[in-house]
């Protein structure tokens, strides 16, 4: 079915981006472009070579020099009291507190949802200012994960949180990728649920 | 495109309705639904967005309305994920929906370099309700708040409105309220809507 320029499929949102691979350092999926401000949602699955790894991302900000941003962000398990997080500034963050297992029945399954704002330069009043005037975005995420770690327990795990100071173009791509060792394989699909 | 039609967005959801905001105010109100045509209700609501409170113990809260106005009852839980404390409210006459458990800080605080405000995402589930048993309105939802220490919290929040005479029709508006009644200092909401019933 045609509708628009965009294709639906059975389900009713085409995915826009995706990709299966394995045995790469990180992977790299786009979010948002141009003024897009809607939702995006990104479902996969990915496993790391490296057992007992826990899985990162961060934003790739700009259709110039891929300048990473700062973020705020909370990550916790179902199966741990204690969680991960930030209340000052970290270029990665965790998508997840569980440490993945590297096994073929192992890894990590998620859906992601990426909700960005164009413009953020006099949004909000007394705003803790921009030193360096420029209209800054901002991106907020939410992350459900189901996962095997390296003893083969299964967890359910959650992270959210928000990227500030992104590129005022909002051009944005989103880099996975594991804190030590390689992605031993991986799927993704990024589906743009709304528009701007 | 216009509420009132079938058709679908190039993206799916259709986008009902803005806030855009850097007043002060008591509330924030969206149409999220359109609840007296038949073409155009909507089976899946999206609500999302960002909310700075005026004051440092902030609590903001949503209730949905039916025709007219009505504000629906509820009950919820809101559950902060970083422990096990939550809070809740179940049967009487409760109206509103807590975003968060702990309190959200004033936006021109200086303690989080990214200012103190909640940034959530609401999926509403309007179902039909016009005969026993009545069905009702559920939400679910996750929210990320800066509280006044500048940590970021993350709740997850699951509501159920609830009609027991069946005198509400589907719930169209999401109003978004300060629990103690504060105000709010700026917001960036939208709502968007999936297929129709």
């Amino acid at each position: 079915m045609a509708i628009g320029t965009c294709e639906y499929g059975d389900l009713g949102i085409k995915p826009y981006a995706q990709a299966t691979g394995s045995n790469v350092s990180s992977i790299e999926f786009p979010v948002f472009t141009g003024d897009q401000s809607g939702i995006t949602m990104v479902t996969g699955r990915v496993v790391p070579a490296t057992d007992a790894q826990r899985l990162l991302f961060r934003p790739l900000a700009g259709t110039s020099g891929y300048t990473t941003r700062y973020g705020q962000y909370v990550a916790y398990s179902t199966r741990s009291t204690s969680w991960f997080y930030t209340n000052s500034s970290a270029y990665g963050l965790y998508a997840t507190r569980t440490q993945l297992g590297n096994g073929s029945s192992e890894g990590c399954a998620f859906t992601m949802y990426f909700k960005g704002f164009t413009r953020f330069d006099g949004e909000m009043p007394n705003y803790p200012p921009d030193t360096t005037g420029a209209a800054y975005g901002d991106m907020m995420f939410w992350i459900k994960s189901w996962s095997e770690d390296s003893n083969g327990d299964y967890f359910s795990d959650t992270s959210g949180g928000r990227f500030f100071q992104m590129s005022k173009d909002r051009d944005t791509r989103v880099r996975m990728y594991f804190g030590s060792g390689n992605i031993a394989s991986y799927t993704y699909k990024c589906h743009n649920l709304m528009g701007n | 495109m216009t509420l009132g039609s079938t058709d679908l967005s190039r993206y799916g959801f259709v986008a009902n309705d803005t806030i855009d905001s850097t007043g002060v105010t008591s509330s924030y109100t969206l149409t999220i639904n359109n609840a007296s045509s038949t073409s155009s209700k909507a089976g899946l609501v999206c609500v999302a967005g960002t909310i700075a409170c005026t004051t440092d113990s902030g609590l903001p809260c949503f209730r949905l309305m039916a025709s007219g106005g009505s504000e629906c009852n509820v009950s919820y839980t809101t559950i902060t994920g970083t422990s096990t404390s939550y809070t809740y409210a179940y049967g009487g006459t409760n109206k509103n929906v807590r975003l968060n458990r702990y309190y959200v800080g004033n936006n021109n605080a200086a303690s989080s370099n990214v200012g103190e405000r909640v940034n959530f995402i609401l999926w509403i589930c309007d179902q039909k309700h016009t005969s026993r048993p009545f069905a009702n309105t559920h939400v679910y939802g996750m929210s990320v708040p800066n509280g006044t220490n500048g940590i970021a919290y993350l709740s997850h929040i699951q509501a159920t409105f609830f009609d027991d005479s069946g005198a509400y029709d589907r719930q169209q508006k999401i109003k978004f309220v300060d629990q103690n009644g504060s105000s709010f200092q700026g917001a960036r909401i939208k709502a968007w809507q999936l297929g129709a019933l």
